[in-house]
């Protein structure tokens, strides 16, 4: 860029233009959290096609260092090894990004919380990886479930930290509405119950074969009824959010909330005919099929799976709206000036 | 919610094979018996982990190893290559249980439940009615799936994991089989007091000569029934099986005349799928839940004699009422044990028949699945067989006839997606 063309710009930008350090910090949160939901679909994938123990030991991969690994056999070999070796090779991005962005916060971040919330995040990664190896050492199911219930909450932190950097959040003011300070507890219980939900869809998706066939039912009914109750609050939630007099992120977040908690009650849906078949009392409302479903077929394994990762985008939704009632709420005291990046907001 | 937790999470154990209760309780087989035939099964086929042929059976067992244990990979005997594991358990368990008997986890919220493995009995085959499936019958089910009900296909295995899968199959009827007949034979030969639950002649075929050649009686039957299925194969007559290339005219004619017949009481078409082939009738039990039925019917029955003997009790004379006192205490324990049994099986369903005017069928919508599937019904099933039951036997229908049916039957085909 020429020395004119810089000089330009710099008179364009208003004296309170946000510092490159700050849009780099935002930027590099944006790539964690982008980088953060493949990789849950991709753990969703392990469990949809039981690739869990396809590459048995870790950290290595089949003896090699994970990264020394053929990459001919990784994209050529067995479409299990393909799936649970990319998941560790993407969880292993995730950790070196956290890593990134916690030295970005350590330099340029002013607010201590952000750097505290920046440690957590790598003690998060670095927990969540050796869960997951140690379902593979230890061939554990319920480490397994565990890892998988685990990877939504590392992945609504990474969503916080992307909120926590933006502009919006930093320059934001509050607004003259009580309706957001109601909104922000019940878009937190909202979340913590499509958790709960996903927690108990975890077990249906990892449930030991040994387990009774009415254990299996109970967790299914449980189930279908939190379904239910989060399909009513979620709308709720919603319905304050588009209807607040907040700035338009809120009312943006609502919509989104009602396109994906739509989009997740449709794969459900879909989720179980893929899996069990149309139950006999909804078999008059589909054209009948001579065909079969194709176990572990694309349409199965990606339904299955996008059942399970758009539950984390309901999840990282809710807590978005919640995070920005809180925000905007007139009870929130908001103090651009202290929680303004170290190295000042003019001075870029 | 915690109990369905630690029910889901903490039962990690290395699986093992549940025992028959249903068949061992309505034999009224003491403890001590029960035990023995389930060491004595673990003796002959090992375990989920490590499954084991007996002497004389036809099983390959380097493809029930790829089909057995957990699912993944493990190193070989000398620790060089990764062998696959775990195929049953991986694609199959869910639904039919590590048993094989049906009840897997998912097995309540499914209709059909999933086929019990252990009577050895098959629906989806191409021999007659009380033959076994050939590998190719049940290799078919694995790649064609069951359209209608949950059970997928499987088309995108390799050919040799479907063969494991066959193979395990096989393996765990057999298995099923065996204990059965080994339960009704030790019910037949040896005694023992079900009253007092105890016995004087214990089943210890590894030291004792009897018992060993009662066990190898009842593996050598079951043996002999999966012996060459390939020759029970129902081949039509090439003399009354229709053209190839047919008129459209010729198609109608035959198409016609097997609505004729399905409405004809003779072939009796219509008293479970309905005039229309959609209004089914739905009253009868398929064998498996007819089994669980009459087990609970039984219990129920056992129940009321138990309460009549109560309200007797009291006008016995005291030489009567502690004879009295010693049933209803026996009656009270089976009646109990009975209770533990009914609490696992699944509620009977009754059985649906084919809603055929939507053009789906289960076990494949060929002329000639469907040709069998008539001439021999359906086996396990209230789905009779129209053709010859064996050779040199006449049938309710000619085959011209049930060539006729099939067309009929196939019209709806178009029905479906």
């Amino acid at each position: 860029m020429s020395k004119s063309k810089r000089h330009r710009r710099n008179a364009q930008r208003s004296p309170n233009a946000e510092p490159a350090s700050a849009r780099w910090t935002r930027w590099v949160a944006w790539l964690l959290c982008a980088i953060t939901f493949p990789l849950l679909w991709l753990g969703g994938l392990v469990t949809t096609t039981k690739s869990g123990m396809a590459v048995p030991d870790w950290p290595g991969t089949y003896g090699y260092n994970l990264f020394l690994y053929p990459w001919t056999t990784w994209l050529f070999g067995p479409w299990d090894l393909f799936v649970e070796h990319g998941h560790r090779l993407l969880a292993s991005l995730s950790g070196l990004v956290t890593i990134v962005l916690l030295v970005m916060l350590y330099k340029y971040e002013s607010r201590p919380w952000m750097k505290t919330v920046g440690v957590v995040a790598l003690v998060a990664v670095i927990a969540q990886g050796v869960l997951g190896g140690l379902r593979v050492v230890l061939d554990e199911r319920l480490l397994a479930m565990v890892h998988g219930s685990v990877g939504p909450l590392f992945f609504v932190l990474t969503v916080a930290m992307v909120v926590w950097t933006s502009r919006s959040w930093l320059t934001a003011r509050k607004v003259d509405q009580q309706g957001l300070a109601r909104l922000a507890p019940l878009a937190a219980a909202t979340g913590i119950l499509v958790y709960v939900q996903m927690v108990v869809g975890a077990m249906l998706r990892h449930m030991p074969v040994t387990v009774s066939p009415y254990s299996f039912e109970s967790v299914v009914k449980v189930h279908l009824v939190l379904a239910t109750v989060v399909l009513m609050l979620t709308l709720v939630v919603a319905r304050m959010c588009v209807a607040s007099a907040a700035p338009t992120g809120v009312r943006c977040t609502g919509w989104s909330i009602i396109a994906v908690v739509l989009l997740q009650i449709s794969l459900g849906v879909a989720t179980w005919i893929s899996k069990y078949g149309v139950p006999v009392w909804a078999r008059g409302m589909y054209s009948p099929s001579s065909q079969s479903v194709l176990a572990d077929g694309w349409w199965q394994a990606h339904i299955v799976t996008a059942h399970q990762a758009v539950g984390s985008a309901l999840l990282a939704s809710l807590v978005v709206a919640t995070m920005l009632a809180w925000r905007y709420a007139p009870a929130s005291i908001v103090n651009t000036e202290t929680e303004s990046f170290s190295k000042g907001v003019a001075t870029g | 919610m915690l109990l369905v937790l630690a029910t889901a999470g903490c039962n990690n154990r290395a699986p093992q094979f549940a025992p028959n209760r249903m068949a061992m309780i309505e034999a009224q087989l003491v403890d001590e018996h029960q035990q023995q035939i389930t060491q004595e099964l673990t003796e002959l086929f090992g375990t989920p982990d490590d499954p084991r042929v007996p002497e004389g059976v036809d099983l390959d067992v380097e493809l029930l190893q790829m089909a057995a244990g957990q699912a993944g990979y493990e190193k070989d005997e000398y620790g060089h290559e990764y062998q696959q594991r775990g195929l049953y358990r991986q694609h199959c368990a869910s639904c039919h249980g590590i048993t094989g008997d049906g009840r897997g986890p998912a097995a309540a919220v499914l209709e059909p439940y999933p086929r019990d493995f252990r009577p050895g009995v098959f629906k989806w085959k191409s021999t007659r009615l009380a033959s076994k499936p050939t590998d190719d019958d049940l290799l078919g089910v694995l790649q064609r799936g069951v359209s209608g009900t949950a059970m997928p296909s499987f088309g995108l295995l390799a050919p040799e994991q479907l063969d494991a899968l066959v193979e395990y199959v096989r393996y765990l009827a057999i298995r099923g089989q065996v204990e059965r007949e080994l339960i009704a034979t030790v019910a037949d030969e040896l005694d023992f007091d079900p009253a007092a639950g105890t016995t004087d002649e214990p089943f210890v075929p590894a030291e004792d000569e009897d018992d060993q050649a009662m066990v190898d009686d009842v593996v050598a039957s079951i043996v002999q029934s999966w012996q060459s299925p390939t020759e029970q194969i129902v081949e039509p007559d090439p003399q009354t099986m229709p053209a190839d290339e047919r008129t459209d005219a010729q198609m109608a004619e035959s198409i016609e005349a097997g609505r004729q017949l399905f409405l004809s009481p003779r072939a009796k078409c219509t008293d479970c799928h309905g005039a229309d082939a959609r209004s089914i009738v739905v009253k009868d039990y398929d064998d498996w839940n007819q089994a669980v039925f009459d087990f609970r019917q039984r219990s129920a029955t056992l129940a009321a004699q138990i309460a009549r003997d109560r309200e007797n009790l009291p006008g016995l004379d005291s030489s009567l009422a502690k004879s009295a006192r010693e049933r209803l205490t026996s009656e009270s324990r089976r009646l109990k044990q009975r209770g533990q049994v009914s609490e696992e099986l699944l509620a009977p369903q009754l059985a649906r028949p084919r809603e055929l005017a939507d053009g789906v069928f289960r076990g494949g919508d060929r002329s000639i699945d469907l040709f069998r599937r008539i001439h021999q019904g359906v086996a396990g099933t209230p789905m009779p067989g129209q053709g010859s039951p064996r050779p040199g036997v006449e049938g309710a229908l000619s085959e011209q006839e049930i060539w006729q049916l099939v067309d009929y039957v196939r019209s709806f085909l178009h029905n479906s997606d």
